[in-house]
């Protein structure tokens, strides 16, 4: 089995990898896709770490402005004079009052 | 034969002698002249490597052949043939082939929008699949994979699929963010690819229905080839 492996930056700025294995043939030969920089093995693990890393915190902050927006629901509900139970449900937000007031 | 004295004597001087698969009864003279007979091996010949009997009478030299043992058809309807080569060497059919090959891919995007309109491409790739023998139509299953990563909003959606075919749709109903959400789906089908010839098969990666921001970050895909000659 012949294999060979790839790494790339595309001119969009997406990051590639592309493996191809064959069974016969005396080489295996991929081309880089149109206007795209070749990388080594070692650039595109570090490029790749770094915006996992960036995508982790990017979700992180999506998942905190979520929980914001929620709470911020949850206050408004209870203010309208909803009881407590409908107003977790409709809002969403499963924090502890006492512990967000102490914050 | 006067030299040898068989003129009037009782033997001749000269000896005969009865080479392989010949005999020899007599001793020359008038009274017993030289009889020269074939041998009782006389004609034969030795066989071997798949040909049987000796070339006498009742032993007819033969291929040493197996009876055909299928019976759902015939030996003239199915019966491979057999051949004799340059060297004058016989030869059966060409040998069966199975070759692989498959190709995978895994890009990473910066959480791009998700397309609003149903089945929108957004990458044509190609697996190059080579009929290994010159002579012969190949038969090929082929197997493709993808999994698209989408980050969903609260209240988004989105969905993916290959070429016309829209085949998996995730919404978030939720009120939190549901990132990294993904499915990897799979077709299965065939291919023939004539003799000596290359096939590039393509395939399609289509996304859409994307509403409420939601966002693709990943695609991976796997496109394989098993090849058969028989």
């Amino acid at each position: 089995m012949m294999k060979k492996t790839i790494y790339y930056r595309r001119s969009d700025g997406a990051l590639g990898t592309r493996t191809i294995e064959q069974s016969h043939g005396d080489k295996v030969s991929i081309p880089l896709p149109d206007g795209a920089s070749e990388l080594s093995a070692e650039e595109y693990t570090q490029e790749a770490a770094r915006r996992a890393a960036a995508a982790a915190r990017r979700a992180e902050d999506a998942a905190e402005a979520a929980t914001t927006e929620q709470r911020e629901a949850y206050e408004a509900l209870i203010a309208a004079g909803l009881p407590e139970g409908p107003a977790r449900r409709i809002s969403g937000w499963r924090g502890d009052p006492e512990d967000e007031a102490a914050s | 034969m006067a030299r040898c004295g068989c003129g009037g004597s009782d033997r001749c001087s000269c000896a005969v002698v009865a080479g392989d698969r010949v005999t020899v009864e007599g001793n020359g003279s008038p009274s017993s002249p030289y009889v020269i007979s074939a041998g009782e091996d006389a004609g034969a010949v030795e066989t071997g490597a798949g040909l049987t009997g000796d070339g006498r009478d009742g032993a007819p030299i033969e291929a040493n052949v197996s009876s055909w043992p299928y019976e759902g058809c015939t030996v003239d309807e199915a019966g491979g043939q057999v051949y004799v080569d340059a060297t004058g060497q016989l030869r059966g059919e060409p040998r069966s082939l199975a070759t692989y090959v498959q190709d995978s891919q895994n890009v990473t995007y910066d959480d791009v929008d998700v397309p609003g309109d149903y089945n929108e491409p957004i990458e044509t790739r190609t697996l190059t699949i080579e009929n290994p023998d010159p002579c012969r139509e190949a038969f090929v299953v082929c197997e493709v994979e993808v999994d698209i990563d989408f980050n969903l909003p609260a209240g988004s959606g989105a969905a993916g699929g290959i070429l016309t075919d829209e085949m998996q749709y995730f919404a978030n109903t939720g009120s939190g963010a549901a990132n990294d959400v993904h499915g990897q789906v799979t077709k299965t089908y065939n291919r023939t690819i004539p003799a000596g010839e290359t096939l590039e098969e393509p395939l399609q990666i289509v996304m859409g229905r994307g509403t409420g921001g939601a966002t693709y970050n990943r695609v991976q895909s796997f496109m394989r080839a098993f090849v058969f000659v028989l």
